[in-house]
């Protein structure tokens, strides 16, 4: 078995373990151990799961060129429009780019978007947060493709995936700040972004629907330029021994 | 344009030229300590400890904007935490008023105070990370990623990717004042077709963003990147005399904290009525030890003359 292969059974482990500790002894909740460090260390823990299958792949230099790249430009698309919070073609971009090369390709994408513009705009405890929030839309993506949707079911996959960004963003803040933990408490804190998680869906739809079919034909013809299967048909030897 | 500027600015004090390794240690404990005790005069003298290294690092302009922001989520936070717990004795307002989700609307003084306490939290928290964000270099975040053994591929391609933001900042802008040069205005029209120029825009620049990919990748396969298992650095980190004393020392807080934690001796009860305040000398002195090492990160700064890279 690989090296990095060990690493993400050891990290799956120590993730599944932690959740079913903090389940089955609440009492030690509050005795050096609380939800806000247990959900922040599973979705850690989670992130670099992710990036240790990414780095066990064989993955080409064009493909890594072009993660960074596209994480790059949905970063650079979010920045300017930092002033309105989540009206940002940076899910579009992560989408688009699950949807053509595969889901660990989408993962990356999203996670390098998360880092990189929190380089601009600041990390905090919410980059692992988006990380694995843009970091699954890009995978799910991945996975959506194998069903073949038309361009109206991706849109309504990346409105779908405005809100699910939304909670994933407001599991760490209601966990860690919140008292009690019940589903009546989750639920406002959700209400209180629903307005930022509605643009961001229906932004990400929007997009989709006027500029997905350009872009995943733009992405496809780069894909096909350099991704190719090898079919195995050798031309026959001619055979010289009889001559 | 301010967005192509980082965050990151180097001030050249002594707070920048720290080790990467040991601002992010020192953050991460921070933001631990922060996370794992809950008690009111522990979280406010943590709050308070970032404060001389934020000064120190000059950067407290840029820090005033995220403890602002620190606030706004604040009041959302007092809020929600008041309306919600009822579990407090002694009650302050009972409009009798029937919440959705909630039932009854009580507010209580104790539901207030852990309001207040995890605004504290929580500017402690970001208070820590601005000084991530403010006095550590992008290239070296990355670096740091690669001495913890992270997967060093993916610290490599944010490393690019963080490299060509005002590569791509430039073509946006190129390709904007072309398509103006053709006649075409930005500014004209309803929503729909504003989206659609700027449009435009999106795909020229994803176009040449994909050349770009190719190129970058042919240069990385010329210096044959991939090519050796193990591979090399140009620059090397290293850890001197000073930086392991702090790091064994973050360590030790860690440790003790944890302790302390689970044998109660900085323990706050806030429901149903606030108990606490009065903590046995133990936990006093773990709480002025743990403070003192960690404010002791601005003096070794400032004793230790390290040549810059």
């Amino acid at each position: 078995m690989k090296r990095s292969r060990v690493a993400f059974a050891i990290i799956a482990t120590a993730a599944i373990s932690i959740l079913i500790f903090a389940f089955m002894a609440p009492q030690w909740i509050g005795q050096g151990f609380n939800w806000g460090i247990i959900t922040a260390t599973v979705v850690g823990l989670a992130v670099i799961a992710f990036f240790l299958e990414f780095e066990s792949r064989h993955v080409n230099t064009k493909e890594l060129a072009l993660i960074s790249i596209m994480g790059t430009l949905a970063a650079i698309v979010r920045i300017p429009f930092a002033p309105i919070p989540n009206a940002q073609p940076a899910t579009f971009i992560i989408i688009c780019i699950g949807y053509t090369f595969g889901p660990m390709a989408g993962f990356m994408t999203g996670a390098i978007t998360a880092l990189v513009s929190n380089f601009f705009l600041g990390h905090g405890p919410w980059t692992i947060f988006q990380i694995l929030g843009w970091g699954l839309a890009g995978f799910t993506a991945g996975i959506l493709r194998n069903l073949k949707p038309n361009i109206w079911v991706l849109a309504a996959f990346g409105l779908v995936w405005g809100f699910i960004f939304g909670i994933i963003m407001n599991i760490w803040h209601w966990a860690s700040l919140i008292y009690p933990l019940t589903w009546q408490t989750f639920l406002i804190t959700q209400l209180n972004s629903i307005w930022f998680d509605t643009i961001h869906g229906v932004a990400t739809a929007l997009f989709i629907l006027i500029l997905g079919k350009r872009t995943i034909a733009i992405l496809k013809q780069w894909h096909n330029r350099f991704f190719w299967k090898n079919i195995n048909n050798e031309p026959k030897k001619f055979d010289t021994s009889n001559t | 344009m301010s967005y192509l500027k980082f965050s990151y600015q180097d001030k050249k004090t002594p707070i920048h030229k720290l080790n990467p390794v040991i601002t992010t240690v020192w953050v991460a404990s921070v933001v631990i300590l922060a996370l794992l005790l809950d008690h009111p005069v522990f979280l406010a003298l943590l709050f308070i400890s970032t404060i001389p290294v934020v000064f120190a690092a000059k950067i407290h302009r840029e820090w005033a904007i995220f403890v602002k922001l620190a606030f706004y989520l604040g009041i959302v936070i007092v809020i929600i935490n008041s309306l919600a717990s009822n579990s407090g004795s002694n009650i302050l307002w009972q409009p009798g008023i029937h919440l959705p989700l909630l039932g009854e609307m009580v507010i209580t003084m104790e539901a207030l105070f852990y309001g207040f306490v995890m605004v504290i939290r929580l500017l402690a928290i970001i208070s820590a990370f601005s000084i991530f964000t403010f006095t550590v270099h992008p290239d070296n975040m990355l670096m740091v990623m690669l001495k913890f053994k992270l997967p060093y591929r993916s610290a490599m391609m944010t490393a690019l990717s963080t490299r060509f933001v005002p590569t791509l900042i430039e073509d946006a802008m190129r390709i904007k004042d072309a398509q103006q040069a053709r006649g075409l205005d930005f500014d004209k029209g309803n929503i729909y077709e504003r989206i659609k120029k700027r449009a435009s825009i999106f795909t020229s620049l994803l176009s040449s963003s994909l050349e770009r990919t190719i190129q970058i990748a042919e240069s990385m396969e010329a210096r044959a990147f991939g090519s050796c298992k193990q591979r090399t650095y140009f620059h090397q980190t290293r850890l001197d005399g000073v930086d392991r004393i702090l790091l064994i020392s973050h360590i030790l807080i860690l440790a003790v904290a944890i302790f302390s934690s689970i044998k109660g001796f900085i323990y706050f009860q806030f429901y149903p009525e606030l108990n606490g305040f009065v903590l046995p000398v133990a936990g006093w002195i773990i709480i002025a030890a743990i403070l003192i090492l960690l404010l002791s990160i601005t003096p070794l700064a400032l004793l230790k003359k390290r040549a810059v890279n």
